[in-house]
């Protein structure tokens, strides 16, 4: 009888350890003096705002998607004749200096009335186009695509820029024909060549129906012959 | 044992941390070598000349217009003179650091003094003047553009073709301003190149053993003396960066001289006056930098914009 006692008296035990440990296991929370909150801001160069402007003579090829090349009217005191007085950029004589040499400037709010195609990442003074991403704490900055391609799409289709012009097509043509033999070639011997092979053979299909859509759509010009005044 | 004599335990003799007498600088593009290379042309000061821009003419001369073949006793046609121009706007740059007294005074190694000060308007010059030029690379028409895709030899040659096709004069060198990303893609690029001529080329060992480890200029590449800096913008929204190549003209630049009355100014290398500004009431003490810089581009097709892959 005793011993059975003893059993159940070391049975019930551990259900008051339990009972006690319960009480230990609250969260505790540290003091501290400092305390991050909030996410980092991502890790950026400081770099000017910006007005995007288009030359008819530079495009690339990107993600399947023949997009305008910008370049950037930097709103930056000094640099290509900006100028900044009161609080505001002065921008008129910098803007006839790049349409002077062939460029279209983009206004910031091409998308509509208070919209910007820019940002300022909170943290940082760099100002970068609104489909770039950044990350916390990190210098790394990646696309957004199908954004960026939309809107560039969207500035041809509403006529705000020209499509690229055909010999800038035939030029792009002949260097991506090139690359794609080259690298059809090395994929002989090594196969994993065969990717960007393939890459290649598909922007040189992409060019092609591009020359194909323009090319049908081509107006000839009409000069009149030009015969030089000579005698035999 | 008891009443041993630990670090803890004698709180009131020791201090938290002591200062070392070294210290470390933050990282940034200080070798601004770039800004001397003969490919820049300097337009001159805007200091007296009644404008804030300094025009850089464009002229047709020596050769650019051929003589045409004329017959005897014919009247020779005029022909066009050819011109063109650089304006480049003059603007304020400038920066202000202001202690306390008690700051300074408590102060144990010198990096908050008017010496450190002064040394680094000097060098703050320099590198905002490379920044201006390397936030010029992204704006030539011309281009070598591989978005996307990790600079190799291959472009950097493109460019170079690009500038010779141009008639780019090389006399004065090519000059190449890259970001740290398309230069280790460049570099990476010579290493891992197991054929072809560039691969033995004095330049390329040059490059991958790393001859120049300054923060700026890298060497000469055949032929190109290159030059790294991280203001090289971002192009095609954020996949890629835009460095450039150029010869003699593809950038220009002009300042501008500030004098001073206050002998306390001081103006370094006639380009960057520094000042002590004191306010007694409440015992602040600002030391402020300023020099009047300007960049536009020069010949547009002196140089080509390099857009390979930001890594």
């Amino acid at each position: 009888m005793a011993k059975l006692k003893a059993a159940k008296a070391k049975a019930k035990a551990p259900a008051r350890r339990r009972k006690k440990e319960t009480a230990n296991t609250e969260t505790y929370h540290p003091n501290l003096a400092s305390e991050e909150k909030g996410i980092r801001p991502p890790n950026l160069e400081a770099s000017p705002p910006f007005l995007l402007k288009f030359h008819p003579d530079r495009w690339v090829i990107s993600k399947g998607s023949i997009l305008p090349c910008f370049g950037k009217l930097k709103l930056q005191r000094g640099i290509n004749r900006v100028d900044y007085r009161g609080g505001r950029f002065i921008v008129g004589e910098a803007k006839a200096d790049a349409v002077r040499r062939g460029w279209t400037v983009i206004p910031i709010d091409i998308q509509g009335p208070g919209t910007s195609y820019l940002r300022c990442p909170e943290g940082t003074s760099a100002h970068i186009l609104q489909w770039v991403k950044t990350y916390p704490g990190s210098s790394r900055m990646d696309r957004d695509d199908a954004g960026y391609i939309a809107f560039c799409e969207g500035l041809i289709n509403d006529g705000h820029i020209e499509p690229p012009p055909l010999h800038v097509l035939e030029r792009m043509r002949s260097v991506w024909s090139d690359r794609h033999i080259k690298a059809a070639d090395r994929a002989v011997v090594v196969p994993s060549a065969r990717v960007e092979a393939n890459a290649a053979e598909a922007t040189v299909k992409l060019l092609d129906a591009e020359i194909k859509k323009r090319t049908a759509a081509l107006i000839p010009t009409d000069n009149a012959p030009t015969i030089p005044d000579m005698v035999e | 044992m008891a009443d041993e004599i630990t670090y803890s335990g004698i709180a009131d003799l020791r201090i938290g941390e002591a200062l070392s007498a070294e210290f470390l600088l933050l990282l940034a593009d200080r070798d601004s070598s770039l800004t001397q290379h003969p490919a820049l042309v300097y337009a001159g000061s805007c200091s007296g000349s009644g404008s804030a821009t300094v025009r850089l003419p464009h002229v047709g001369l020596a050769g650019y217009d051929l003589l045409a073949s004329t017959s005897d006793g014919a009247a020779v046609a005029n022909s066009a003179f050819s011109d063109g121009k650089t304006d480049i706007l003059v603007g304020r740059y400038a920066k202000s650091y202001e202690k306390s007294d008690l700051a300074s005074l408590t102060g144990a190694n010198g990096m908050i003094d008017a010496a450190s000060f002064a040394a680094d308007a000097a060098a703050s010059y320099s590198a905002t003047l490379a920044s201006i030029i390397a936030n010029l690379c992204d704006d030539f028409t011309a281009q070598v553009t591989d978005t996307g895709a990790a600079m190799t030899v291959t472009h950097f040659l493109s460019a170079i073709e690009t500038l010779e096709v141009a008639k780019v004069d090389a006399t004065a060198g090519y000059m190449c301003v890259l970001h740290p990303v398309q230069y280790a893609d460049l570099r990476a690029n010579i290493a891992a190149s197991t054929a072809g001529a560039v691969q033995w080329v004095e330049s390329s060992h040059g490059v991958l053993e790393n001859r120049y480890l300054g923060s700026g200029y890298r060497g000469q590449f055949l032929g190109v003396d290159v030059f790294v800096n991280s203001n090289v913008p971002v192009a095609n929204g954020g996949d890629d960066r835009a460095g450039a190549m150029g010869g003699r003209g593809f950038i220009a630049w002009a300042d501008g001289q500030v004098e001073s009355s206050d002998p306390t100014a001081l103006s370094i290398g006639g380009k960057v006056l520094f000042e002590i500004d004191r306010t007694p009431k409440s015992g602040l003490t600002a030391y402020v930098s300023s020099c009047y810089l300007g960049g536009s581009l020069g010949v547009n097709s002196a140089g080509v914009t390099i857009i390979t892959d930001a890594g």
